[in-house]
């Protein structure tokens, strides 16, 4: 755990990032802070860079059942910028739209990035969220059948990207749940 | 076939081409919603480069632009116009200064924001369940903070300039009580001057009469829109349409709430979805089953007798506090012992602490299909028994004290109120304190497999709306209430807190939080609110203020001090207009056109999630058209493939024809993935307003 040069964030930048993203000022000079005691030493902080590891043992993410996919789905040739990080930030805050937060959560649950929430990302979703060992197989084929009759309209057996987003939009809580605090300011 | 650089390539041409007619707000706004990295939303923003194609070793660049020309070339073609109109730019200044305010204001309001950080703590903890009583509570905290100041402001800084000296004795009880002491104190109505107050030969005078009944009318009115806003809100945002879709299990697989941060707490969420989600199935499992008339029959006679007894449990509650009033006014008036007036409310407490536990009791006898409904129902009856109890208190008030001949009976309501209210609230600090305390300690030590009790959110909501209702009601008779209930609210807060930290465990089913919300909400407005009106408009315009005290002294009606209001003013030339608002829009029955506009306001917002209904239906026929394209298309690129087959024999060519067929066909899949992706961008390229 270094420390980066202490850089104070130029007025500009700071102006622009809370333009593109959806987090107030105070949020992104403690994400900033935060990025600055995590990254190695000697390094501008918008060049220096996070690994997966670091950013899934950040307090915020250390216990979520799908950690490793939102740094999958985060990061970028397997290093996470400042820029990813307040993206990150950005998309799991409370003024986020639910749009955006609705195609991230959809690239999170696509285990195997192939475009569509099939059978097999449904089972490693549900033994993500149960983590439990004494899963039957019936009683996981059973819940993947009923979530795919419940959501599935055109009957491909998977989840597309507008099925999703129809499912969620039914959903109020969705948008509660899907948020993240990263700062700890 | 189009590459995944190509595809994007067009979608980003696309999204320009959508941007370049916006406003430079909206163009900021559309580009934030985005779902693409940092650099390439700057990109957009400052309207450089587009995409750079890595894989051919040249930087192709894409429509290099500026924004700021095409702003330019927009503002020249429109400036012609614009000198016309020189207002429609004073108008968009005024605008861009009122956002920019508004922006700073709601990052101050956030800074300052009470008790943020206890929140999170509580909401990684506990969940978003949990967290929205204690958002609920922050929420009508600030109801009271506006009254109080409102009403401080107002009425009872002028009553202070013209205090009269207070001869009665102070003894501790008083502040259980409130009376003695306080009843020549700002905290009653009866202190208050009917005087116009006025200072020296300034002239300028203060008509406490008017003031008295304007301040209560604005408090109320602001409280009456800031409902009914956040109400409608609430509908906006949540209303689902529950007979078409279930979406049951869906909505707990991908809901997770990703705020709790608590590894304990996270285990435990996860061993209490397992469980809901196994009941869920099998209550899915059971749907067919279908029980046989007998058992029909004996469960719905299970259900009349419940109601009936629930009903009259209810029925016999109000008696008892009806008659227990009207025995204690008599008994005040006989005996003197100033700690019988305690009896009442120390009574209703106690209907309002152990009725509800033994309507809990019924879910032995009764049996439901589904929990769900279980838990609607005893909502339901703990409802009806608080609105009854205090229906049944304002119909004594307004009829045996108001009438009873006292001599300053308002004060005698204002001090019952805040009985009431006082007691309600030490009893919920025991409850607190002490009843959760033995819970766990029970729970814990005793019959551990009852284990950390769960906290409940609708029992504590309904005692919120409960007081909150109270301090309406006696915002006309005591003015100070607001105070106390703002510093009780805010001692309730941290007691709670504590509580919760110390004896409680995280609720095992999901809660639906944001459509409970709204139900509470509902309810905060519809009988606790409009209630509180109707009393208020009976107060006003029936009875008879008492003759020695209080600001409306001596007239034959409250109102009658707006009807002489208006009188002097038609005199005076300069404030016509006044009385012809009066006369002419709030008419000879001013409750009408209010009922009206709530009316015209609730269809309004009904129209709009009728709209968004209409909305979800089509969007599922177009899926499942897609859906049947889908099937369509393959199905001919098979036939095709199979008729190819037959004209060329030869193998090789046949092998290569397969493998092309068949990547024309992943590929075609992938595309139909980005196509929609495209066809999606496209749409929110042209951001609905």
């Amino acid at each position: 755990m270094g420390q980066c040069l202490r850089y104070q964030m130029h007025w500009e930048d700071l102006e622009e990032y809370q333009a593109l993203t959806f987090l107030t000022r105070n949020e992104i000079l403690c994400i900033h802070d935060t990025f600055l005691k995590l990254c190695p030493p000697g390094k501008y902080y918008k060049e220096a860079t996070l690994t997966m590891d670091q950013v899934s043992s950040l307090p915020a993410l250390r216990v979520n059942p799908f950690r490793d996919r939102i740094c999958r789905v985060f990061s970028h040739k397997g290093v996470f910028s400042f820029e990813d990080v307040l993206g990150m930030a950005s998309v799991f805050s409370e003024q986020a739209c639910p749009s955006l937060k609705i195609e991230y959560a959809f690239r999170i649950y696509d285990f195997n990035e192939n475009g569509f929430i099939d059978e097999e990302d449904l089972q490693r979703i549900i033994l993500r969220l149960l983590n439990s060992d004494d899963m039957s197989e019936d009683l996981l084929m059973d819940l993947t059948n009923h979530v795919l009759s419940e959501s599935d309209l055109d009957n491909d057996n998977m989840l597309s990207f507008s099925e999703f987003e129809h499912a969620m939009a039914k959903s109020p809580d969705f948008m509660n749940s899907f948020r993240i605090h990263f700062w700890g300011c | 076939m189009l590459s995944d650089d190509h595809v994007n390539e067009i979608i980003i041409e696309k999204l320009i081409a959508s941007l370049i007619p916006m406003t430079s707000r909206d163009r900021i706004k559309a580009i934030r919603n985005q779902p693409r990295t940092m650099e390439e939303k700057r990109n957009l923003s400052r309207g450089g480069l587009t995409s750079v194609t890595e894989n051919e070793g040249r930087a192709k660049a894409h429509l290099t632009w500026l924004w700021k020309i095409v702003d330019k070339e927009k503002s020249k073609q429109t400036h012609r116009i614009l000198q016309l109109n020189c207002c429609v730019q004073c108008l968009n200044s005024i605008s861009r200064a009122y956002r920019r305010s508004k922006n700073s204001l709601s990052e101050i309001l956030n800074s300052i924001s009470l008790w943020q950080k206890t929140l999170k703590i509580i909401g990684g903890k506990f969940g978003t369940s949990v967290l929205s009583y204690f958002n609920f509570l922050r929420w009508l905290l600030k109801f009271n903070i506006f009254s109080f100041i409102v009403n401080f402001s107002f009425i009872i800084i002028p009553q202070f300039t013209v205090a009269e000296k207070n001869t009665l004795q102070f003894t501790g009880l008083e502040l259980f009580t409130g009376v003695g002491y306080f009843r020549d104190t700002v905290m009653y109505y009866g202190f208050y001057t009917n005087s116009t107050i006025q200072h020296g030969n300034s002239g300028a005078s203060y008509n406490m009469q008017l003031a008295y009944i304007f301040t209560i009318g604005a408090c109320l009115t602001t409280c009456f829109f800031s409902l009914l806003f956040s109400m409608a809100k609430y509908f906006r945002d949540n209303f689902i349409n529950p007979h078409i879709y279930s979406g049951g299990i869906t909505k707990l697989i991908f809901c997770w709430d990703f705020t709790v941060t608590h590894e304990k707490a996270v285990k435990l969420k996860q061993k209490n979805l397992s469980t809901e989600i196994r009941e869920n199935l099998s209550e899915l499992r059971q749907e067919n089953a279908k029980l046989t008339f007998n058992q029909q029959l004996t469960r719905f006679s299970t259900y009349v007798m419940a109601w009936v007894v629930s009903t009259g449990v209810t029925i016999a509650c109000c008696a008892a506090v009806y008659y227990l009033a009207e025995y204690n006014l008599e008994f005040l008036k006989t005996h003197s012992n100033p700690g019988a007036v305690l009896l009442l409310p120390f009574v209703v407490s106690c209907i309002n602490l152990a009725v509800p536990c033994f309507y809990s009791m019924f879910r032995l006898v009764e049996r439901y299909e589904m929990p769900r409904h279980e838990v609607y129902i005893l909502l339901i009856r703990n409802i009806l028994l608080k609105i009854s109890i205090v229906g049944i208190l304002c119909y004594y008030w307004l009829n045996n004290v108001a009438l009873s001949g006292e001599e300053c009976w308002e004060t005698l309501i204002g001090q019952d109120i805040y009985r009431l209210l006082l007691m309600d609230f030490v009893f919920s600090l025991a409850d607190s304190f002490l009843g959760e305390f033995l819970r766990r300690i029970i729970g814990m030590q005793l019959i551990t497999s009852l284990g950390l009790p769960e906290f409940d959110i609708a029992r504590n909501v309904l005692e919120l709306i409960y007081a909150q209702t109270l301090v309406w009601i006696g915002i006309f008779f005591c003015p100070l209430l607001p105070l106390f209930q703002m510093i009780m609210l805010f001692i309730m807060f941290y007691a709670k807190n504590i509580s919760l930290m110390m004896n409680f465990q995280p609720p095992s089913k999901a809660w639906r939080a944001s459509q409970m919300m709204t139900f509470f909400i509902l309810l905060l407005f519809f009988p606790s609110f409009t209630g509180v009106l109707c009393t208020l408009a009976i107060t006003i315009w029936r009875l008879k203020p008492s003759a020695d005290c209080g600001p409306f002294r001596g007239l034959p009606f409250f109102i009658h001090s707006i009807y002489s209001w208006i009188d002097t003013l038609s005199t005076r030339p300069g404030y016509l207009w006044v009385v012809w608002i009066y006369r002419n829009l709030i008419g000879s029955v001013p409750f009408f056109p209010s009922i009206l506009h709530v009316l015209i306001i609730t269809y309004l917002y009904w129209q709009i999630t009728e709209g968004r209904k209409i909305m979800i239906r089509l969007l599922h026929e177009q899926i499942i058209n897609e859906g049947k394209d889908k099937m369509f298309l393959i199905e001919k690129l098979i036939k095709l493939q199979d008729m190819e087959k037959k004209a060329n024999p030869s193998s090789l060519v046949l092998e290569r024809r397969e493998v092309e067929q068949q990547d024309a066909l992943h590929l075609g899949e992938r595309d139909s993935s980005l196509d929609l992706r495209f066809r999606r961008s496209v749409q929110e390229g042209n951001p609905r307003a």
